[in-house]
């Protein structure tokens, strides 16, 4: 037998190098621009608002790489939110609440995924359909009233609460992050479902169970959009029924700037993470420019459309390359 | 049109006698960075002749190909078209010279119907011209009409949609498309890959009359036997230089590999003499409906069993049947002597037989990860421990299959997408290699792969049998199956025609039962 080549141990991800130079950039940047952006308070608001991105995009970042789409996320957050508020006010133990509102979530998920298996609706359809439904249940049920006097202290801990220095929700994230991280990376699930991503037909062929890694990534994406959801009640004491909305439009943006390939095949969690404060930075830093809030959206596409096209244009270099 | 044609062909005979050739390239030289691809190559191409052109993967071939199309530029020498000095620097510059490309790849519109894409991005319109203007559609299947019957003695309805029509006919409804623009060059990159043996037959004869039209062809093909058939002469590529360059009365398939590869070949089919033992697999009347029936036989440990018949025999239904990718409607299929039922692939696989299909690229391959990922894939649970994936152990895995089977790559984590066709099937053979199975179904395994790879594919195959594996191979390589199968299963119109020694019959053989005048078993 010839000599075994030895290869070169695997030390960072490159895909993830982009993302923290944009981040450190723009960062820095801000701090320049304006002295009253740098400072430790500023910085936890920061990361605070980025908690929902982040928590959607991470769910967003593995329906994406299964070359799927997930565009009812915002309506879950909206309608578990609605529902935690109503058990809240209820009176329902704030342990039988949080249960109810994440079943809620991975139920509506778990239809998602039999929509997308069972019944072979495209994916952006079926989910265009369940936002639009979810949406409005919560308006036909609050009449588009919003649910106040949700700020009961231990259902407050969730949104509003410290542990140390660290607030909670942020500790949730960061829990989320590690669990997301391990799953898609370490185990056969997020193999899988970046290989469904990569190619179906190849998938199918060395006897992975397509549609069950469907199922449970719709399931998984619905359960963290609920999760999502109960935070936002919690911290803004009340479910307003706009709640969550344009949640997806965020997420995808968030999932597309870490690094996350919207044809499948490919997808990058820590980017993800780094994307979902990169958009919360921008929102921030605009708004100690003086520059009007407004321009929120423009210049959270121009970084959409910059970080694919330089996306494309190394991943062409690199197959021409290879050529 | 027919005028046209007349012209064309009277322009055909003058050309032979001293006139300059339509296209000539001189000193080509190319290169992707710092490798030089592409080394002071000269190409002739004479009027009505066809061209064949043969050399490894990676020898250059499809560069210079690409070159004559417009897609690549090149980087020194000159072209000349009809004797006159020309520039081809875009795909436009080479459809106007008349220049069309045929690629594996068929580019037909399924929902269209033959006319419509014999005519894409040239429709006739009723009246007057541009983007909004009504078709004028029963010009344009009539001329289809023609064009498929009278010029290329096809018959093929211009009305059915593309979807309906064959692989074959697609292929000719294109070589259609470059009659109709009068393309006077016409190259084809690897037409047959996918055609079956009457098939071709049918393609080589309409290459011909494109010849006798005044239509030059350029023929680029793995298939020696078919080059050699085909072609008025031959070119040979090697490592970016050309090393021959003849007309085929000097050449025989020995020599063209020779050339090919640049020493004498010791072996193409190296053949392992391993001791055949106990039966694996045995299927017994096993029938679907409309696709195959009564199939029985049996493979044995140490033991090639390969499976040949036309396009459309049933052979890839009988082995998909196998591995649950097709159901099976009767008969049945033991596991060394137990009833099995692989209505899945999972169960297939539980019972230890793997399955690598043909279309690589399509159905076995991720394109876009790496080798590590394409070869544990199927074993990802010999790699878990508490649910976690061992990424060090999958990584020595990997490492230790790429040594065994002499891929190049420069590390576990390369894109498969970047490795050559011989690599990735040997990923392919890895994948399963590594789920330890019992029996291997290969379909098509050396497709679309060169020479020297195909020999390694073969020696990665007998390794498997002398673990004492037992192998399926559906070909539709005579002489592959005869080189590297210890027994042939051949199939024609669903039913086993004929079942032979490898050792003791000809590819003459193979072919008479193929076409059931074989005097074979059944009926």
């Amino acid at each position: 037998m010839k000599k075994a080549p030895v290869f070169p141990k695997k030390t960072f991800g490159i895909s993830s190098l982009g993302i923290i130079i944009a981040y450190v950039l723009v960062f820095a940047g801000l701090s320049i621009a304006s002295p009253n952006f740098l400072s430790l308070s500023n910085f936890m608001v920061l990361i605070r608002q980025a908690v929902f991105t982040a928590i959607v995009g991470l769910a967003m970042t593995f329906v994406i790489s299964m070359g799927a789409i997930d565009l009812s996320v915002g309506s879950v957050v909206g309608i578990s939110s609605m529902l935690a508020g109503v058990l809240v006010l209820a009176g329902w133990p704030v342990g039988l609440v949080v249960l109810m509102a994440l079943l809620l979530g991975a139920v509506i998920g778990l239809v998602n995924g039999f929509l997308v298996t069972k019944m072979r609706i495209a994916y952006f359809i079926a989910t265009l359909a369940t936002m639009s439904i979810l949406r409005g249940f919560i308006y036909v049920y609050s009449k588009g009233i919003p649910l106040y006097g949700l700020g009961k202290p231990d259902f407050q801990v969730l949104g509003q609460g410290y542990l140390g220095f660290l607030p909670v929700p942020v500790l949730i994230t960061l829990i989320l992050i590690c669990i997301c991280y391990y799953l898609f990376n370490r185990t056969r699930f997020g193999r899988y479902t970046v290989s469904i991503g990569s190619n179906e037909t190849a998938a199918e062929m060395v006897g992975i169970k397509i549609n069950r890694i469907k199922v449970l990534v719709f399931t998984f994406s619905g359960l963290m959009c609920s999760i999502a959801g109960v935070i936002l009640a919690s911290r803004s004491e009340a479910s307003i029924p706009d709640a969550g909305s344009g949640y997806e439009m965020d997420a995808i943006a968030a999932t597309v700037i870490g690094g996350t390939s919207m044809s499948g095949g490919k997808g990058n969690i820590i980017g993800t993470v780094f994307g979902a404060v990169l958009i919360s930075t921008i929102r921030n830093g605009l708004s100690f420019l003086n520059i009007n809030t407004l321009w929120n959206q423009v210049v959270v596409g121009t970084f959409i459309l910059l970080t694919v096209a330089f996306d494309g244009l190394t991943s062409r270099r690199s197959v021409a390359r290879a050529n | 049109m027919n005028n046209d044609s007349c012209r064309i062909a009277e322009k055909a005979n003058n050309g032979t006698r001293g006139v300059a050739p339509i296209l000539e390239l001189r000193g080509i030289t190319k290169s992707f960075g710092p490798v030089l691809v592409l080394d002071k190559v000269d190409l002739t191409l004479n009027r009505g002749e066809v061209l064949g052109f043969v050399g490894e993967n990676g020898a250059g071939k499809s560069t210079l190909i690409k070159i004559i199309c417009g897609i690549h530029e090149k980087d020194g020498g000159e072209i000349f078209f009809n004797g006159k000095k020309t520039e081809i620097r875009n795909v436009t510059q080479s459809q106007r010279l008349g220049i069309g490309a045929i690629y594996q790849e068929l580019s037909i519109m399924p929902d269209l119907n033959a006319a419509q894409n014999v005519f894409l991005n040239r429709e006739l319109s009723a009246v007057g011209e541009g983007l909004f203007v009504p078709l004028n559609s029963r010009e344009m299947v009539k001329t289809t009409r023609r064009i498929l019957g009278e010029d290329l003695h096809v018959d093929i309805d211009p009305t059915s949609p593309a979807r309906y029509l064959t692989l074959a006919q697609k292929q000719m409804v294109e070589i259609a498309r470059a009659i109709y623009a009068d393309k006077q060059i016409i190259i084809m990159d690897e037409p047959t890959s996918s055609l079956g043996s009457a098939e071709r037959e049918q393609l080589f004869k309409v290459i011909r009359r494109l010849k006798e039209r005044g239509h030059s062809v350029i023929f680029v093909s793995h298939h020696l036997d078919e080059v050699m058939q085909v072609s008025d002469r031959i070119m040979v590529l090697r490592d970016g230089r050309k090393v021959a360059d003849e007309t085929v009365e000097r050449f025989s398939v020995d020599r063209i590999i020779q050339e090919m590869v640049g020493k004498s070949l010791q072996s193409q089919y190296p053949k392992e003499i391993v001791p055949i033992g106990e039966p694996i697999l045995s299927v017994r009347g096993l029938g679907r409906k409309g696709s195959f029936e009564d199939v029985s036989f049996e493979v044995r440990e140490g033991e090639i069993l390969g499976i040949v018949g036309l396009e459309g025999c049933g052979k890839n239904e009988v082995i998909r049947s196998l591995f649950g990718c097709v159901r099976y409607h009767e008969g049945e299929i033991l596991h060394r002597g137990r009833k099995i039922s692989v209505r899945s692939k999972r169960e297939a696989m539980n019972e230890g037989i793997a399955f690598v299909p043909a279309e690589r690229k399509v159905e076995g391959l991720f394109l876009n990860r790496n080798i590590s990922w394409n070869m544990t894939i199927a074993s990802l649970r010999s790699f878990v421990r508490f649910g976690t994936l061992m990424l060090g152990k999958e990584r020595d895995a990997t490492q230790r299959y790429v040594s065994q089977l002499g891929i190049r790559a420069r590390s576990p984590r390369q894109s498969v997408l970047t490795l050559s066709g011989g690599n990735q099937q040997k990923v392919m053979l890895s994948r399963w290699m590594m789920t330890d199975p019992d029996l291997f179904l290969l379909e098509e395994p050396t497709r679309g792969i060169d020479v020297n790879a195909k020999t390694e594919v073969y020696r990665a195959i007998g390794d498997c049998v002398k673990r004492g594996k037992g192998v399926i191979v559906g070909s539709s390589e005579e002489e592959e199956v005869l080189g590297i199968c210890d027994r042939i299963i051949v199939m024609f119109g669903g039913r086993i025609s004929g079942v032979l020694d490898a050792k003791s019959v000809t590819t003459a053989t193979i072919k008479s039962y193929s076409l059931n005048i074989g005097g074979g078993s059944i009926e």
